[in-house]
C-alpha cells in the first residue's frame, strides 16, 4: 500500500508540475506537413503551371473570354454565352491569378538569394499575369498588390499607369536576363532552362503591351518602330513560342482535354463566327480547329454565341480533337505568329502579315494555298488593319484572354456582335469582366471608387471600355 | 486480487432461479401531516418490481424471493429504505426532507454535486429515454428534451451527422459544437470530411459511436458558467455522459436484454408533376441518351406532356420527326426502354427508389455486484440498412465497467469501451452526380425506376451502361453498386482511476483517460462513371488519439454552519491526429481499388498534427446552513497553438445558488424556491500550426516538385480568444412537486476570436488570422413540469422547455462588414455586423413597394447588389413531452418546434428550373399555354400590370437561378414534428413471478412521426449538408429524413 501511495505522490507531482513545462511548445508548433522555404524553381513551376491552366483553360478561356470572343459556343448551359456571368467564376479567375501565381512570383522576386534569371524570369511571368488581369477587368490594385498585411486593402491603380510600369517592368527583366547568370532549374518548363529564349519572350510580351495601348500612347508605337529597327531580340521562329506543353497525366493535361476527358463535359462546340470565317476563307485550320458534325462527316456548321441548345448535338461541329482530344496539347502564352503580326500592323508590313499567317499555320502543320496568300495580300491591300486583325483572331483559337482583349481593341472580326440572347440586349460584346465580389466584401471603398471612376454599370460588364480600347 | 478472482468466478457462475415469491403491503403516510400519501413509489430494491401508493396511501406488492429491500420514494420527501426479512405489512411515514433538495447531478470533472448547490442551469436526461425511441446516431434522440439544445440532423442517410448547437453559436471560425465528454473524458465528436455542398459522403459525426443502450444519464452543460473547468472546449456547452457500471444495482448477478427493431421510410417527398415528361421546348426523343437524339441528353421535364391530346393541339413537333404531330402521333414516342413506346408518368418513381430502412439492435448486460466490487459487461450490435439502396452502417459495441474498493482508504474504477462502426457503402451527398437523390431533380418525369433496377447491369445498343440519360448521370443502382464509399472505424476509449481518502476531509484522485481511433474512408468511382471516365478512388487513413491526465485533490471539510470543500487539479491534454490520403485519379483495370492499380502517378497526402494543452485548475465551493452555496472557480492553460509569448491564460468564474424555501418559511404550496446566478468566463485556442506561413505541395510537374505559398496570411501576433457569461435563474416546485419551474436568463459575449478572415485577394492572400469580432448571444430558457394526475394507477406528466436565444455580431475587424461560412450558387452564408449570426446574403428578385415582382420583357430581374435574405438562427425552440401511464403501461410523445431559421433550397430552385416539381406546371396548363406562352403575375418597371407571354420553360430556367433572385428559393424552416412516442407494456410481476424474468417489457415507437407543420414546401426543413458551419441552411437532394416505426424488447433476469 505504501509503494501505491508513493506512485500516486508521484503521478501527482509530475502532473501538477507538467504545466509549467511549455519549453517544447514552439517546436511542438512547428508544421511538419509543410516546409517553410522551398528552391525558387519548384515555386516557379507552381506559378506557370497554375496561370496557363487557368488563363488558357476550360473556365477563363473557354467559358469567358474566348466564348465572348466567340472562339466557342456553348451547347449546354447557356448562360455564359447570353452574357450571364456566374459571381463565383468571375471570382475564381480573379483569385486564382493574384492568390497562388502572383504571390508565388513576388515571393521569388524578393527572396534575398535570388539570381538575376530568376529574378527576371518571375518578373516577366508577374507582367504577363498582370496584363492578363488589366486587360480583363480594367483598372486593378498593382503598386500596392501582393503586399499581404502591409497593404491590406490596396487601391486600384489606372490601367494607364500600369501598362506604363509592366512595359519598364519587361524591359528591366529583358536587360536582366544574362546568358552566363544563374540556372532556372527544372522548373522552367517553358523554355527548358534557354535564357535567350526568355529574353525574347520579355520583349515579344513588351512588344504585345505597347502594340495594344498604341492606339491611346502615340509614344508607343514610337517605342515599336524603335524597337523593330534596333532588332531587340524576338520570338524568331515556332521554335521560340512561349508555350507549356501538358505532361498528359491526369492532373497536368490540357485544360480542355481535361475538361472533357476527366471533367465529362461536353458544353462547348466551336463558334459558328469561328467556322464561318475559316470557311469563307477557305482556311485549311477550318479542319483542325472543328470536328465535323456527328450526322455528316462532310459538314462542318459551327454553333451561333448566345443561341438555344441545339435540339440535336449531331448537328453541330464540335471544338477540334487537336484542342479537345488531345492531352499535351499544347497552350501558347505568346506567338511568332503573333510578333509577326505586331510587327505588320506598326509598319504597314505585308509581308510580315503574310509569315504571321504562314508560322500561324505552321503549328497546326498546314501552310497556306497560293490561292489563300492572293486574297490574303488582297485583304490586306483593302484594310491592312482589319486582315490583320482576322488573321491574328484565327491565330489566337485557344488563348481566349487574347483573343477578347485584341477584338476589344480592334472590334474585329466585325462577324463577332452581341448574341442574340444577350440578357444586356443593345449593349453589345461586354467590355470587361465584372469585379470579384470577394473584392467588394474585404477592398470595398477602393473597389467602388474604381467603379466610379472608370464608369463600370451595375451589370459589372458594360459602362466602361477599356482604356487602350477608347 | 482475490476480490478481482470472486468477480470473475461470478461472471462464470451459471444461473440459478427460485421463483417463490412473497406478498407485502402497508400505507405511507405524511410524518408532518400524518395524512396518507398517495402517489409514493414503492419499489423491491435493484429491481424494476414497482406500484404506486392509492388514494389512501396504501400499497400491495409482489416481491420476488431476491428481494431484500424495499425502497419508498416520493418528490419531496427523503428516500427509505426498509429490510423485508419475514415482515409482510410496513408502516412507512415520510418526512420533510425534500428530495429535490437531494438531487444529484454531474457536473464539471465528473464530480457529483446537489442539484441545489449550483449556481447555473444543467438539464439530465435518463439513459432509459434515449433507448425508448432509438436511433441511430444517439445526438438524435438528445432533440427536444433539453431547453435550449438545437439538434440538426442533416439528412435521412443511415448514420448521417448531427449538429448540436447550445444557447446559440457563439465563435465564427469554431465548430460551436459542444464538448462531449464521457465518464469525465473527452472524445472527439470530428467529422474530418470537409464536407461540402458539391459533393462528398456523410460520414457521420464521431460521437455518434457512444451506444444509447450504455448510457445511465447525460447532463447537459449548457454555457460558460457549468463548464468553465473544462476550458477551451467547453465555451459550445459540455454534453456528460455517464455511462452504466453496475455500481447500485442489485447483488449478484444481473442480466439485461434489450432488442430494438426499427423499419424507416421517408417522412415527405417533394410534390412532382406528372403531365410531362422529359425534353425541352416540348420536343423530346430518344436516340442514344447523349443528346443524339432531340434533347435525349436533356435532364429536366420541359418534354412533351403525358397527355397525348395536348401534345397533339400544341402545334408543335414534339417527336421531332420535321412535322407537327397528327393524331395518334403524340402518344408513343422513342424512349430508352425502346422505340415507340406510350409516353406516361412515374409519379412514384422517386418514392420506390427507396425500400424500407432496417435497424436491428440487441444489447446484452451483465452486471456483478458484492460490497466492495462492481462490474458491468455489455454488448450490443446494431446493424442498420439505409433507405437508400445498398446502404448501411454496423455498430459493434463492448463496454466493460468496473469498480473496487480495495481498502477503506483506497478505492479504484475503470471503464474500457470497444467499438467499431462499420459501413459497406455511404451514399454521395450534395451537388454531385454522386448523389443518386440528384437525379430525380435533374430528371424526366417518366424515369422509370423499377426497370433502372432490372436492368442496370445490362449495357444499352451503344455499350453504354443501362440508363435513361447518358449526358450527366449513371444509373442511380450503378452508383449504389459499383461506387461505394466504406467506412470502418474502431475505437477505444476508457478511463481509469484511483482515489485515495488521506484523512476524512483531504482526498486525491487520479484519472487517465483516453479516446483512440483509427479509420478507413474509401471512396469508389468505378470506370465508366459520368464524371470519372477513367474510374478513380479515395482512401483517407485517420487516427485521432486524445489523452487526458488529471489528478484532482479535493478537501471537504464543515465549520460550524460553514461547509467548505476545495478542488485543487492538473490536466494535461495531448491530441494527435492523423491522415493519411491517396487519391488514384485513374485505374488501369477495371474493378481494383488498390494503389498499384494506378494510372500515372497517385496523389498521397500524409498530415500530421499535435497539440498540447497543459492546466491547473481549482474550484471552492462554499455552502452556508446548506440554503446559501458559493462556487469559486479557476483555471489556467497553456495551449501549444498560441504564440509563446501568449499562450498562457486565466479565466474564473463565480456562481452564487440561494434556496430560499430553507432560509424562509414559505407558504405551504411552494416546496422549493431558489434563486441562482453567476458569472464566468472562458478561454480558447486555436489549431496546430497557424501561426507560420508555409509552401504547399502541388501534384509534382512530371516529376519536378511544385510547391505554392500558403493562401493564408499568418497572424502577427495572436492572443487567446474568450467568452464571458452571466446568467440568473430560479428554480421552484410547487404543489408537492406538481409543478415545476425553472427559468434561466444569460448573456453570453465571445471577443477577441481568432477568425480567418476573408482577405482582399489582391493581397495575395485569401485570407488572414486574427484576432477580432463580437458576439453576442442573449436568451431564455424555460422548462415546466407539470403532473396533472398521480394516482396509483394512472399519472399524467407534462414536461415542456422552451428557449429563446438572439445572437448578434457585435464587431467584426476593422474594415469587415461580414464573415462569409459558406457560399453555394452564389449565396452567401455570413456573419454579419449587426445581424443573428448566420444570415443569407444574396441577389433579391426586384419587387415594388407592394411587393409585386418587377418583370422585364416578361421576365423577372434581380436587384444589382445583394442584400440579407435571411437566417439560420431559430427564434426560439422547444420541446413538449407528455407522459400517460395507467398500471403497467407508459405512453409518451414528444412534440417537438422551431420556430424561425431560413432554408434555401436548391431542391425547389433547380426543381423549377427542371419542370419537375408541381409548381412549375403554372403556364403550361393547356395547349394554348404551351404553344403561346404564359402571361406570369406581376408588373413593368412602370408599375403596369405584366403582359408579355413567355413560356414555362424560359420563365422557370430564367427565375430559378441565381439570376432571378435567390429569395424566391430561400423559405421559412419552422417546423413542427411529432419527434417520438412510444408505447411500453411492463409485464406484471405477478404473471413474471412463474417466468426466469425480472422484468419484462414490451414497447412500440415511432421516430420523426409526422411533419405537423411546416411552411416550406417539397422537403423536412430540418436538414443540412452537414454538421460544420458553412453548411447550415442550405439544401440540395439531402436523402428525405427517415420516419422510424418499431419495436422495443427489454428484459431482466
Amino acid at each position: 500500500m505504501k509503494n501505491f501511495l508513493y506512485k500516486l505522490f508521484l503521478m501527482l507531482v509530475i502532473v501538477l508540475t507538467v504545466p509549467a513545462c511549455t519549453d517544447d511548445f514552439a517546436e511542438l508548433n512547428t508544421n511538419p506537413n509543410a516546409p517553410t522555404d522551398v528552391p525558387s524553381t519548384n515555386i516557379l513551376v507552381s506559378a506557370i503551371t497554375n496561370t496557363v491552366i487557368r488563363t488558357h483553360g476550360a473556365d477563363m478561356n473557354m467559358t469567358y473570354a474566348g466564348l465572348w470572343a466567340q472562339h466557342y459556343a456553348k451547347i449546354q448551359y447557356i448562360d455564359e454565352d447570353y452574357y450571364s456571368y456566374r459571381t463565383g467564376n468571375m471570382d475564381a479567375h480573379w483569385t486564382g491569378l493574384y492568390v497562388g501565381p502572383l504571390l508565388d512570383l513576388q515571393t521569388i522576386i524578393e527572396k534575398e538569394d535570388v539570381g538575376p534569371n530568376m529574378q527576371a524570369a518571375a518578373m516577366t511571368m508577374k507582367a504577363y499575369i498582370f496584363s492578363v488581369i488589366t486587360d480583363m477587368w480594367g483598372d486593378i490594385p498593382y503598386f500596392n498588390a501582393l503586399k499581404g498585411g502591409d497593404a491590406i486593402q490596396p487601391v486600384y491603380d489606372s490601367q494607364e499607369a500600369i501598362y506604363a510600369d509592366l512595359v519598364s517592368q519587361l524591359e528591366q527583366a529583358a536587360t536582366l536576363f544574362s546568358d552566363s547568370g544563374d540556372d532556372l532549374g527544372s522548373g522552367d518548363v517553358l523554355f527548358g532552362g534557354d535564357i535567350t529564349k526568355w529574353r525574347k519572350f520579355a520583349n515579344s510580351l513588351r512588344m504585345r503591351l505597347l502594340n495594344r495601348m498604341s492606339g491611346v500612347n502615340p509614344s508607343a508605337k514610337a517605342t515599336l518602330e524603335s524597337m523593330l529597327n534596333a532588332s531587340v531580340p524576338m520570338l524568331a521562329s515556332n521554335d521560340d513560342n512561349a508555350s507549356l506543353v501538358y505532361i498528359g497525366d491526369v492532373t497536368y493535361s490540357n485544360p480542355l482535354y481535361s475538361n472533357k476527358h476527366f471533367g465529362g463535359r461536353n458544353d462547348h462546340a466551336i463558334s459558328k463566327t469561328m467556322v464561318d470565317l475559316l470557311t469563307s476563307l477557305n482556311d485549311p485550320r477550318l479542319a483542325v480547329y472543328a470536328e465535323p458534325t456527328g450526322n455528316d462527316p462532310a459538314v462542318y456548321n459551327g454553333q451561333p454565341n448566345g443561341s438555344v441548345q441545339p435540339a440535336d448535338f449531331g448537328t453541330i461541329s464540335y471544338i477540334g480533337a487537336a484542342f479537345r482530344d488531345d492531352p499535351e496539347s499544347p497552350s501558347h502564352i505568346i506567338t511568332y505568329a503573333e510578333v509577326l503580326f505586331i510587327k505588320a500592323e506598326v509598319q504597314n508590313n505585308k509581308q510580315a502579315y503574310i509569315d504571321g499567317i504562314t508560322a500561324a499555320m505552321a503549328m497546326h502543320g498546314v501552310t497556306p494555298s497560293a490561292d489563300y496568300i492572293t486574297a490574303a495580300e488582297a485583304a490586306f491591300d483593302a484594310d491592312y488593319v482589319q486582315a490583320i486583325a482576322n488573321q491574328r483572331w484565327i491565330a489566337l483559337f485557344g488563348n481566349g484572354c487574347e483573343a477578347f482583349s485584341e477584338y476589344r481593341r480592334t472590334g474585329y472580326p466585325s462577324t463577332v456582335q452581341e448574341v442574340p440572347g444577350s440578357v444586356y440586349p443593345g449593349k453589345g460584346v461586354p467590355y470587361r469582366f465584372a469585379y470579384a465580389t470577394t473584392e467588394f466584401t474585404t477592398n470595398g471603398t477602393n473597389l467602388t471608387a474604381a467603379i466610379s471612376s472608370q464608369g463600370v454599370d451595375d451589370s459589372g460588364l458594360f459602362g466602361a471600355k477599356m482604356w487602350w480600347a477608347k | 486480487m482475490k476480490n478481482f478472482l470472486l468477480l470473475v468466478t461470478a461472471f462464470a457462475l451459471s444461473l440459478s432461479f427460485a421463483w417463490a415469491q412473497t406478498t407485502v403491503s402497508g400505507r405511507v403516510t405524511d410524518s408532518d401531516t400524518g395524512e396518507p400519501l398517495e402517489g409514493v413509489t414503492v419499489q423491491v430494491k435493484g429491481t424494476t418490481v414497482g406500484i404506486f401508493t392509492d388514494t389512501q396511501g396504501k400499497f400491495t406488492l409482489r416481491v420476488p424471493e431476491n428481494g431484500e429491500t424495499l425502497v419508498f420514494s416520493f418528490i419531496g420527501k427523503a428516500p427509505q429504505e426498509m429490510p423485508i426479512g419475514d415482515q409482510t405489512t410496513f408502516e412507512v411515514s415520510m418526512s420533510g426532507d425534500d428530495i429535490y433538495l437531494q438531487e444529484v447531478v454531474v457536473t464539471a470533472l465528473g464530480i457529483s454535486r446537489d442539484k441545489k448547490a449550483l449556481g447555473y442551469s444543467v438539464q439530465d436526461v435518463k439513459g432509459s429515454e434515449l433507448t425508448k425511441a432509438r436511433d441511430g446516431n444517439v445526438v438524435n434522440t438528445l432533440s427536444g428534451k433539453i431547453a435550449g439544445v438545437q439538434i440538426t440532423s442533416s439528412s435521412g442517410n443511415v448514420g448521417s451527422s448531427s449538429r448540436v448547437v447550445i444557447r446559440g453559436n457563439a465563435s465564427i471560425s469554431g465548430n460551436n459544437q459542444p464538448l462531449f465528454v464521457v465518464n469525465g473524458v473527452p472524445i472527439d465528436n470530428g467529422t474530418y470530411q470537409g464536407d461540402d455542398g458539391y459533393g462528398s459522403v456523410d460520414y457521420g459525426n464521431a460521437a455518434m459511436d457512444i451506444n444509447p443502450e450504455d448510457i445511465e444519464s447525460v447532463s447537459v452543460l449548457k454555457g460558460p458558467n457549468a463548464a468553465a473547468l473544462y476550458g477551451s472546449r467547453a465555451a459550445n456547452g459540455v454534453i456528460l455522459i455517464t455511462t452504466k457500471t453496475g455500481k447500485g444495482t442489485q447483488k449478484g448477478l444481473g442480466i439485461t436484454y434489450s432488442g430494438n427493431f426499427g423499419f424507416s421510410n421517408p417522412l415527405r417527398l417533394p410534390d412532382f408533376q406528372d403531365e410531362f415528361g422529359q425534353g425541352s421546348g416540348q420536343q423530346f426523343n430518344y436516340v442514344d441518351g447523349n443528346y443524339g437524339g432531340v434533347n435525349d441528353g436533356v435532364d429536366e421535364s420541359w418534354g412533351p406532356a403525358f397527355d397525348v391530346t395536348i401534345n397533339e393541339n400544341d402545334g408543335i413537333d414534339n417527336d421531332g420527326d420535321g412535322q407537327t404531330d397528327e393524331a395518334g402521333e403524340g402518344a408513343l414516342l422513342d424512349q430508352y426502354q425502346g422505340k415507340n413506346l406510350p409516353w406516361v408518368a412515374q409519379p412514384d418513381n422517386f418514392k420506390d427508389f427507396f425500400q424500407t430502412g432496417v435497424s436491428i439492435t440487441n444489447n446484452v448486460s451483465i452486471s456483478a455486484a458484492s460490497e466492495k466490487l462492481y462490474s458491468r459487461l455489455s454488448f450490443t450490435n446494431m446493424d442498420q440498412t439505409g433507405m437508400v439502396p445498398n446502404t448501411d452502417i454496423r455498430r459493434t459495441s463492448l463496454n466493460f465497467s468496473f469498480g473496487a474498493e480495495l481498502s477503506k482508504k483506497l478505492s479504484t474504477e475503470g471503464n474500457i469501451t470497444y467499438t467499431q462502426t462499420h459501413s459497406d457503402n455511404r451514399p454521395g451527398t450534395g451537388y454531385a452526380g454522386d448523389n443518386t437523390v440528384q437525379q430525380f431533380i435533374w430528371s424526366g418525369r417518366q424515369l422509370d425506376i423499377n426497370d433502372l433496377r432490372d436492368k442496370w447491369q445490362t449495357r444499352d445498343e451503344f455499350g453504354n451502361n443501362y440508363n435513361w440519360i447518358h449526358s450527366y448521370q449513371n444509373n442511380p443502382f450503378y452508383t449504389l453498386y459499383k461506387n461505394v464509399k466504406p467506412q470502418t472505424r474502431d475505437r477505444i476509449n476508457g478511463y481509469y482511476s484511483a482515489k485515495y481518502q488521506l484523512t476524512d476531509w483531504l482526498r486525491i484522485k487520479a484519472r487517465v483517460g483516453n479516446d483512440l481511433y483509427r479509420e478507413n474512408r474509401k471512396r469508389i468511382f468505378a470506370k465508366e462513371t459520368k464524371d470519372y471516365p477513367n474510374g478513380r478512388f479515395e482512401e483517407d487513413l485517420l487516427y485521432v488519439n486524445e489523452m487526458n491526465s488529471d489528478v484532482l485533490v479535493t478537501a471537504d471539510k464543515k465549520f460550524g454552519d460553514l461547509q467548505v470543500t476545495v478542488n485543487l487539479g492538473a490536466n494535461h491534454m495531448t491530441r494527435r491526429y492523423e491522415r493519411n490520403s491517396v487519391t488514384v485519379q485513374a485505374l488501369t483495370v477495371p474493378e481494383i481499388y488498390n494503389v498499384s492499380n494506378a494510372d500515372g502517378n497517385p496523389i498521397n497526402d500524409v498530415y500530421t498534427s499535435d497539440k498540447v494543452i497543459n492546466s491547473v485548475y481549482g474550484m471552492a465551493s462554499l455552502g452556508f446552513k446548506d440554503f446559501l452555496y458559493l462556487d469559486l472557480t479557476g483555471r489556467n492553460d497553456w495551449s501549444s497553438t498560441l504564440p509563446v509569448e501568449s499562450n498562457s491564460y486565466f479565466y474564473p468564474s463565480a456562481n452564487l445558488s440561494i434556496v430560499l424555501s430553507e432560509a424562509v418559511t414559505m407558504p405551504g404550496f411552494i416546496d422549493m424556491l431558489k434563486l441562482r446566478g453567476g458569472w464566468a468566463k472562458v478561454g480558447s485556442d486555436t489549431d496546430p500550426y497557424q501561426l507560420n506561413a508555409v509552401y504547399n505541395a502541388n501534384t509534382a510537374w512530371g516529376g519536378i516538385p511544385s510547391f505554392t505559398l500558403s493562401n493564408i496570411l499568418p497572424p502577427t501576433a495572436l492572443t487567446p480568444e474568450f467568452t464571458s457569461s452571466i446568467e440568473v435563474g430560479i428554480d421552484a416546485r410547487f404543489f408537492k412537486n406538481r409543478l415545476g419551474i425553472d427559468a434561466t436568463y444569460y448573456q453570453a459575449a465571445t471577443i477577441n476570436q481568432i477568425l480567418p478572415v476573408d482577405a482582399a485577394p489582391s493581397t495575395g492572400y485569401t485570407s488572414q488570422l486574427i484576432n477580432a469580432g463580437k458576439i453576442d448571444n442573449s436568451g431564455v430558457e424555460l422548462m415546466v413540469s407539470l403532473t396533472p394526475v398521480r394516482s396509483t394507477n394512472f399519472s399524467w406528466d407534462i414536461m415542456v422547455n422552451f428557449a429563446k436565444n438572439k445572437s448578434v455580431v457585435r464587431e467584426l475587424p476593422e474594415g469587415v462588414d461580414a464573415i462569409r461560412l459558406g457560399r453555394y450558387w452564389s449565396l452567401d452564408l455570413e456573419a454579419r455586423e449587426g445581424e443573428a449570426y448566420g444570415n443569407f446574403r444574396g441577389f433579391s428578385a426586384k419587387y415594388d413597394a407592394n411587393g409585386n415582382i418587377i418583370l422585364d420583357g416578361g421576365l423577372p430581374s434581380r436587384e444589382a447588389t445583394p442584400s440579407v435574405l435571411g437566417t439560420i438562427t431559430p427564434d426560439w425552440i422547444g420541446g413538449l413531452r407528455n407522459t400517460l401511464r395507467y398500471k403497467n403501461v407508459a405512453f409518451t410523445f414528444l412534440i417537438d418546434v422551431r420556430k424561425g431559421s431560413d432554408i434555401f433550397s436548391m431542391t425547389y430552385m433547380f426543381g423549377r428550373y427542371a419542370g419537375v416539381l408541381e409548381e412549375s406546371l403554372e403556364g403550361r396548363g393547356s395547349a394554348d399555354e404551351v404553344k403561346n406562352g404564359y402571361v406570369y403575375e406581376g408588373v413593368n418597371e412602370d408599375g403596369s400590370p405584366n403582359a408579355t407571354p413567355i413560356d414555362a420553360e424560359t420563365w422557370n430556367v430564367f427565375y430559378y437561378q441565381s439570376l432571378g433572385g435567390h429569395d424566391r428559393s430561400i423559405f421559412d424552416g419552422s417546423f413542427v414534428k411529432l419527434r417520438e412516442a412510444n408505447l411500453t407494456y411492463d409485464l406484471p410481476s405477478s404473471f413474471l413471478s412463474k417466468t426466469p424474468f425480472g422484468k419484462l417489457s414490451f414497447g412500440a415507437y415511432g421516430r420523426n412521426l409526422w411533419l405537423i407543420f411546416s411552411n416550406i414546401p417539397h422537403i423536412d426543413p430540418e436538414t443540412a449538408f452537414g454538421n460544420d458551419n458553412g453548411i447550415q441552411g442550405f439544401e440540395f437532394g439531402q436523402t428525405p429524413s427517415a420516419r422510424t416505426i418499431g419495436f422495443t424488447v427489454d428484459a431482466t433476469f
